[in-house]
């Protein structure tokens, strides 16, 4: 059983990473909120790379989960691992997506709708900003419906991917230093 | 015999009302005491309570000179003071029944009640002294042989004479007391002490006592019996003299003439005794004499010129007597009489009520001058027998006071006569015409003689010559008052009538050149010799004797008759104007100063008026150029005196401020008239208020005022031009659009629209004021549609925060002035149910301080109904009112609305989290500037907390910022008691970019604007540092945009001096790596990556706004317009992709911040350039939301603030409240507090500063128009035209009017320190109309314009009688239209009273020309540097001198030829 469980694990991360390819999960560096969630499903159930754990909510809608950054970032999709066959009800249907730099200056994104979705949803919001990508401080995912006019909500993972940037070498001024002792040696000799 | 007359009195009910008894008196009526006091009744003191009989009532003097009414009961005495800041009472225990009390000059005698079965053997002390109602009652020592025994009790006190009657045998005793204090009189205490100890060791040494030489009245035992109990002496009886008489009564006494007389009187005998003695200082009296007369009563009379007493004979007769005086009988037989105050009531043998007044209660003042000038004059025997004739005249011959003075004078004369006066009678008709015209004293010779047979004048022979010069100097003096000439006329003829008679030829011709024509000499040879003494005094000749030697030569005052050098005291105005004269010509003394003793000596403008012309015009010259050199240390009588009105209304303001606006409001326009009859929809409420006059006048070249006025009105009917839509408007959604697009646009005016109603109401206590409401209705221009809003988009949620601030608009339109705000008006406003505007209304009068009024149990009433809103208000509004002073009522109520104020482990509040977000914004309110150390902890930590929830949400932490600034505010790192909070490195950690990563990101805007309001102002660059943004783009981006602008902002107003309004400071801010996009003009598309390039150029904006707020900088201005101007081009670029819509979002954030900037710099100033792009901004709809729309109507608020009346202040606080309630997180709908409390965003009012300078005319208290000169610390000049707003006062170094309607007022700020205060105070300059050119161009006389005129009722006047006469009314008539009313009057008469030259008025002449003459030269010169013509021009003093020299030159040929 364990067995078939890793390997549709292996099939899904497959397929994600097919999608995925040469983009990066960057939800790690944001701090993750919810409008209400059901005790023993928390969000950071979204976040543990485990499709059979899920967030669940726990209130009116239109539910919202907040993704906030610590800093600026450029991101290319919000993904979201929603199960129609096993969740029914509780998947969710109409996804508003908005994006600013904080609560003040939330614009709306996009709106999805999505049939019976099972596996992952990519929403491709780097499409709506400069050059591909999304610059962000705060995304805020708005669950306006679910299927079968459900209630509550079941989101099971999300991820937020921005493109993988080759570190070059460094360019000195992208380097925070300022004092001339750090400068000094920021630079193989 | 000559006798008085009496008068009847007709109605019985008046007889009371006829004198009154000037002293007062106690009397006892039944159970109670009356006080009274000049015959009203002052106080009653009533003991019915105690149930006992009153024995004695009585006032008396105790020994530390407190004056108090004593009441005496059974055994228990009541001591009242009756002192004029002395009211306490005392109870005194009485151990003995009293028989009767005295007062003594050091307190009271009481006299025990001795009982018929006492043992006379015992002897004990019956009297004793009572010297302060805390002391013990004392004993009295005898001093010499006689005693008092059992049977002597007092009669009759009096002075330092105690009387006692010896009932067995039947004697009459005279006693001296002296009062001894004994706590000072060492062998009175000793010979105690002694007593003391001998009560233990008496065997020892028995005689001890015995040894002293005071002798006492009891035994040896039964003395010492009392001295145990701790009696002492405290008075000293000695004997005087005892004569034997029994049954004597009613006792009382005069006093004349070191002479005391008591009287007594013997009913069985029908005999009245006259005791009389000598009273000798600090020894004892000594007997004189006694006299016996029949009387069956007797009283004393004590009036202020005579003292008799009145005996009442067997026969019926009534006489005065007195031993010194002749006595005067009264006509008529009597059976009783009484006497009251001065007056003696008598009732005749036919039972007619009659009365005779002895004190002159002469309505004429002259008279009673005279007598009391006389009474200085003569010994006290010669007066008596003076005023005996006065009386005499008065009430016997039923002459007037002033024949009856006159003929006492001349009586005094007619005495020394030999011949019998012959006075024929008048025969024909002619002579009858011809002497009713002229002065003559017939009548009151006639009597005079009367007089002097009946009474012996003959001591009188040696003050004939004081009685007479006395006369003339009371004559002189009368010439200095204009007003009183005929009375001066009158005596002038009494004088020249006296020395005719006394052949003295040099004041008969002084005396004649006055009243010669007009006098008929009564011819009388005087046997006596009186010589004639130097020639007669002239106070006007001397005058022009002083003038012309510019020094005050000698004058010969009374002292040089012979006279006590004193009596110059009886003639005030000639002393005070020798003084002032003395003062003009004293080198040492300037003008001021001569104003100054002007002041001193009590002589008002009216006063001088008074004055003989010639020194009128010196006088008024003198304050004409005192009034232009007014000194600035002059209290209210100076400036007055000099008709600086103005400089004293603002030196020392008595009306207070909104006295002014209640006279403005009488002043309606036609408009605000018709509009009750007109509908009122389209009547502009907002465009007439108290202070439309004011304001009108600031901006009265443009309708600026009324351009703001319609688009800060919420609460009319808005027309929309459809031709400015792109947009279909014919679909009906497409209008719901645009209609619900107004309707936001609508919501967001109210705070605007309050900033520009600030303080413009004084309500009365009766007058409701109601909240204006939201109209939304829009109508589209072309055509007649009108469109509403749905009534789904119109909801209660909708327009919760908008009729808040409605109701804070309303609040704060009520003045901070107004006295009539308490809780019952309060409560009168009060809506049935809370209502939000109620809320915001309470809010509004929180912050003008009107709150304080309202009673505790009402803020409960509002607090227990749980209306959301209300709370809010209230708590906010009870905190500002409250601000700074850290009430502990307050605080309570604060308390139990924030859960983090509550104890650990309470429960939950059930208290919504803005209630709770107001409230610790109110706590920072409530703690403003007091560094508690408590309350800043709780804040802190309220600030950090990292578990972000519903409740501590981004405002909440938020408003914990801004408490812990208010707090703290400006004391940088000097907190007393705070260092291990830690505050700056805690905080810290709540603005670093790790703050995300622990969740106090939320916390990040509170915690800058902590530090920010910490520290503002100090110039720490350590913590500024801190506050800065990161200059590299890497560790920029770990930050949320919009923080930038904060910390830029906060750490600009940290260093505060650093921040300059030039283009290089601004560019110097902008970090490296942005210089390169700096250019804003350059932007063609909107991209997130310029989000941080412009908040930090907001953020600069922001905190030059704050920096120059209310300054009107012109060059911060510039900058400020330049960067709005960019803006506004920024948001008109396209914002299609999230991109530029997010971007698009911080771009309108960023105009408004610029735009809200430069208002504040232009706050009040109603600035055009400003205003024209706020107008620009209003006019934008989509996509501009609610809080943008907010902004600019903030903006436009700020700029007209208080329709240019009021800027902003730059105090701590004033930045402080600006920064809260420009926090740029604005709302994003009408609910959104998420970020920032709605009701916070009305602080500004705490920012506000009246500074409009308003000059008033003095006369009509209208505003007016001036011309202003301004100059500021920095030397640089302004010239402004009042009213205006000033700039701050810090800076201002004087303020000076110009222009040549007023007086020129000019206010030195720098050397006078409470010029500031009041300025700041009052910002009212009273100023006085004046008019220049009047005084020089007029002409010298009206005459010839007046006849030119042609109208039939001029010719009619010009030829009545009444136009010829100087004082005619038509003159009057026409000076009262001159401003200049008393300087006209004074040329008019000086020109037109030639035709009748008295010698007065040519000395006076004289006066004011020797005056002008010797102005060329000395003293004179150096005081009036050719001034002198201020007052009166030169071409009058000029011809007037011409008219003088030909009158003089005309009257010398006139008498030559004769």
């Amino acid at each position: 059983m364990a067995q078939i469980r890793q390997e549709a694990l292996k099939k899904q991360k497959s397929e994600t990473q097919k999608s995925t390819e040469g983009f990066v999960d960057i939800g790690n560096l944001a701090q993750w909120t919810c409008s209400s969630e059901k005790s023993g499903f928390p969000i950071r159930l979204v976040r543990d790379d485990n499709i059979d754990t899920y967030w669940q909510s726990d209130g009116s809608q239109p539910h919202t989960i907040h993704i906030k950054f610590v800093k600026r970032v450029s991101i290319k999709y919000v993904s979201m691992y929603l199960q129609y066959t096993l969740d029914e009800s509780y998947t969710p249907s109409t996804l508003r997506i908005s994006a600013g730099t904080g609560f003040q200056d939330l614009e709306i994104v996009t709106t999805v709708q999505v049939e019976e979705p099972t596996g992952w949803v990519h929403v491709p919001v780097g499409d709506f900003g400069r050059n591909g990508l999304l610059d962000v401080h705060l995304i805020q995912i708005k669950i306006l419906a679910n299927h079968q006019s459900g209630k509550d909500s079941h989101v099971r993972l999300i991820k937020i991917y921005a493109p993988e940037i080759e570190q070059p070498a460094i360019a000195v001024d992208e380097i925070p230093y300022t004092s001339l002792q750090f400068i000094s040696r920021n630079q193989l000799r | 015999m000559l006798e008085l007359k009496t008068n009847v009195i007709q109605d019985p009910e008046l007889k009371d009302s006829l004198d009154l008894q000037e002293n007062d008196r106690v009397e006892i009526i039944g159970d109670a005491v009356h006080y009274i006091v000049n015959d009203h009744l002052n106080r009653v003191f009533n003991y019915t309570v105690d149930q006992q009989k009153i024995h004695a009532a009585l006032i008396t003097t105790f020994a530390s000179g407190k004056k108090a009414i004593v009441v005496i009961l059974d055994d228990i005495g009541y001591v009242y003071y009756v002192g004029d800041n002395n009211n306490d009472s005392y109870i005194i225990n009485v151990p003995f029944s009293t028989e009767s009390a005295w007062s003594s000059p050091s307190g009271l005698y009481l006299q025990r009640h001795r009982s018929s079965d006492e043992n006379l053997n015992t002897d004990l002390p019956h009297i004793f002294c009572l010297n302060d109602p805390l002391d013990e009652l004392t004993l009295i020592k005898f001093d010499g042989k006689k005693i008092l025994s059992l049977f002597d009790s007092i009669v009759y006190v009096v002075g330092e004479i105690v009387v006692t009657h010896n009932k067995k045998e039947k004697k009459l005793s005279f006693w001296r007391s002296r009062f001894i204090d004994p706590e000072s009189d060492q062998s009175i205490k000793s010979s105690r002490n002694r007593r003391r100890e001998s009560s233990f060791s008496r065997e020892k040494n028995p005689d001890l006592t015995r040894s002293d030489s005071i002798h006492y009245t009891a035994n040896t035992r039964l003395s010492e019996k009392f001295e145990e109990q701790g009696l002492a002496y405290s008075t000293i009886f000695s004997h005087i003299e005892s004569f034997p008489i029994t049954g004597s009564t009613s006792f009382d006494s005069i006093l004349g003439n070191g002479v005391l007389v008591i009287t007594t009187l013997v009913k069985e005998l029908e005999k009245g005794y006259m005791m009389l003695f000598r009273l000798v200082r600090d020894r004892s009296p000594y007997f004189l004499d006694s006299l016996q007369l029949h009387a069956i009563n007797l009283s004393a009379i004590k009036s202020k010129h005579l003292q008799k007493i009145v005996v009442l004979s067997s026969k019926g007769k009534v006489s005065l007597e007195s031993p010194m005086s002749p006595s005067l009988p009264i006509e008529g037989t009597f059976r009783s009489f009484r006497v009251h105050g001065a007056t003696l009531y008598l009732e005749d043998t036919d039972g007619v009520q009659r009365y005779i007044s002895l004190d002159n209660r002469a309505s004429n003042s002259l008279v009673k001058w005279c007598l009391s000038v006389i009474r200085y004059v003569l010994p006290l025997r010669e007066y008596e027998i003076f005023y005996t004739g006065h009386l005499y005249a008065l009430f016997a011959f039923k002459l007037s006071h002033d024949e009856a003075f006159i003929s006492s004078i001349l009586a005094c004369f007619t005495f020394f006569s030999r011949d019998k006066v012959h006075v024929e009678p008048i025969e024909d008709c002619n002579e009858a015409y011809s002497l009713s015209s002229k002065f003559h004293f017939k009548k009151e010779i006639l009597i005079a003689s009367q007089l002097s047979s009946h009474l012996d004048y003959s001591t009188f022979k040696n003050y004939l010559m004081p009685l007479a010069i006395t006369l003339h100097f009371i004559s002189e003096e009368l010439r200095l008052d204009s007003v009183v000439k005929p009375r001066k006329d009158q005596l002038v003829a009494l004088l020249l009538q006296i020395t005719t008679w006394l052949k003295w030829p040099r004041y008969c011709e002084y005396y004649n050149f006055d009243i010669a024509e007009t006098f008929l000499s009564i011819p009388l040879s005087i046997q006596v010799d009186v010589e004639e003494p130097v020639g007669p005094t002239s106070i006007l000749q001397w005058i022009i004797e002083c003038l012309r030697s510019q020094s005050t030569v000698p004058f010969y005052g009374l002292e040089s008759y012979g006279l006590p050098h004193s009596c110059s005291t009886m003639f005030p105005q000639t002393l005070s104007l020798m003084q002032l004269l003395d003062c003009l010509l004293n080198p040492n003394m300037t003008l001021q100063n001569l104003v100054e003793e002007m002041v001193r000596l009590g002589i008002s403008r009216k006063r001088c008026e008074r004055y003989p012309f010639g020194i009128l015009c010196i006088i008024f010259t003198v304050l004409e150029i005192a009034a232009e050199e007014y000194s600035p240390n002059w209290e209210s009588e100076e400036l007055r005196l000099v008709n600086r009105l103005d400089v004293d209304s603002f030196l020392h303001p008595k009306t207070p401020k909104w006295v002014f606006n209640k006279q403005d409001q009488e002043v309606k326009e036609i408009k605000a008239l018709t509009s009750t009859v007109t509908d009122s929809t389209l009547v502009d409420t907002q465009s007439f208020h108290p202070y439309k006059v004011v304001t009108d006048m600031i901006f009265r070249e443009d309708r600026r005022l009324a351009e703001v006025n319609k688009l800060l009105n919420y609460s009319s009917q808005i027309t929309i031009m459809t031709e400015h839509f792109d947009v279909d408007l014919s679909s009906v959604p497409m209008q719901q659009k645009v209609a619900q697009c107004i309707c936001v646009r609508t919501l967001s005016v109210p705070i605007g629209a309050g900033m520009l109603t600030y303080g413009s109401k004084n309500p009365l206590p009766t007058e409701k004021v109601t909240p204006r409401l939201f109209n939304f209705t829009l109508h589209l221009h072309p055509g007649t549609l009108i469109i509403q809003p749905n009534k789904e988009f119109v909801t209660q949620e909708l327009t919760e925060w908008p009729e808040f601030n409605v109701g804070v608009a309303l609040g704060l339109s009520i003045s901070k002035f107004s006295k009539e705000i308490n809780t019952s008006w309060i409560m009168f406003n009060r809506p049935e149910t809370l209502t939000a505007y109620h809320a915001g209304f309470l809010f509004g009068l929180g912050l003008n301080g009107h709150l304080k009024a309202l009673a505790t149990w009402h803020s409960f009433i509002y607090l227990t109904s749980k209306h959301d809103t209300t709370s809010i208000g209230l708590l906010l509004g009870l905190a500002s009112s409250y601000l700074g002073s850290m009430d502990a009522k307050v605080t309570k109520l604060l308390s139990v609305h924030i859960s983090a104020l509550l104890p650990v482990g309470s429960n939950e509040l059930n208290i919504s989290p803005l209630t709770q977000t107001a409230g610790i914004l109110g706590i920072g309110l409530l703690f403003h500037d007091s560094c508690h150390r408590r309350m800043s902890e709780v804040t802190m930590e309220e600030i950090l907390a990292s578990n972000e929830s519903e409740l501590k949400n981004e405002g909440y932490k938020l408003a914990a910022g801004f408490s812990l600034g208010l707090i703290n505010l400006g004391r940088g790192s000097n907190l007393p008691g705070m260092s291990d909070l830690k505050l700056v490195s805690r905080l810290q950690v709540g603005i670093s970019s790790q703050a995300t990563f622990q969740s106090l990101e939320a916390g990040s805007p509170g915690a800058i604007m902590a530090l920010t309001m910490i520290y503002m102002k100090t110039n720490d660059l350590e913590v500024a540092k801190k506050i800065d943004i990161p200059k590299s783009r890497y560790l920029l981006d770990f930050y949320r945009p919009d923080l930038i602008l904060l910390r830029v902002a906060g750490k600009n107003l940290i260093m505060w001096d650093e921040v300059k309004a030039d283009y290089e400071w601004v560019k110097y801010q902008i970090p490296d790596i942005m210089l390169s996009q700096f250019d804003l003009q350059e932007k063609k598309v909107l991209s997130s990556d310029d989000l941080l390039l412009y908040n930090v150029l907001a953020g600069i904006c922001f905190s030059l706004g704050l920096r120059f707020a209310g300054t009107g900088n012109p060059k911060a201005k510039e900058i400020l317009i330049n960067f709005l101007d960019s803006f506004i081009r920024l948001c008109h670029l396209p914002a299609k992709t999230h991109d530029e819509r997010v971007t698009a979002v911080t771009v309108i954030r960023c105009t408004q911040i610029v735009a809200l900037s430069s208002s504040c710099v232009m706050a009040g100033y109603c600035d055009l350039d400003v205003l024209r792009r706020l107008r620009v901004l209003h006019g934008r709809m989509e996509p501009v939301n609610y809080g943008a729309q907010m902004a600019t109507h903030m903006a436009l608020g700020i700029l007209s603030l208080g329709g240019g009346r009021y800027s902003l202040s730059r105090s701590n606080l004033a930045i402080a409240a600006l920064l809260i309630s420009f926090y740029p997180q604005f709302p994003r709908t009408t609910q959104d507090n998420r970020a920032h409390l709605q009701a916070a965003r009305n602080l500004w009012a705490l920012a506000v500063e009246e500074r409009c300078i308003i000059p008033r005319n003095q006369d009509t208290k209208q505003p007016c128009i001036v011309p202003l000169n301004v100059v500021q610390k920095s030397g640089a000049v302004q010239k402004l035209e009042a009213p205006i707003l000033l700039p701050p006062y810090d800076s201002i170094s004087s303020v000076s009017t110009l222009g040549d309607k007023y007086w020129n007022l000019k206010i030195d700020l720098d050397n006078n320190s409470d010029y500031r205060e009041l300025l700041r105070e009052s910002q009212t300059l009273t100023l006085m109309p004046y008019d220049r050119t009047s005084s020089k161009e007029e002409p010298l006389n009206l005459f010839p314009k007046l006849k030119d005129t042609s109208s039939p009722l001029w010719n009619l006047v010009k030829t009545s009688r009444l136009f010829q006469s100087s004082n005619s009314p038509l003159n009057v008539a026409s000076l009262q239209e001159s401003n200049n009313k008393t300087s006209l009057g004074v040329k008019l008469l000086l020109s037109m009273d030639f035709d009748n030259l008295t010698r007065d008025r040519l000395l006076s002449l004289q006066i004011l020309l020797q005056f002008f003459e010797s102005c060329w030269t000395g003293v004179l010169l150096n005081k009036f540097h050719s001034r002198q013509y201020l007052f009166l021009s030169r071409d009058l003093v000029e011809d007037l001198s011409l008219r003088v020299w030909e009158y003089v030159y005309s009257h010398n040929h006139n008498e030559e030829s004769v």
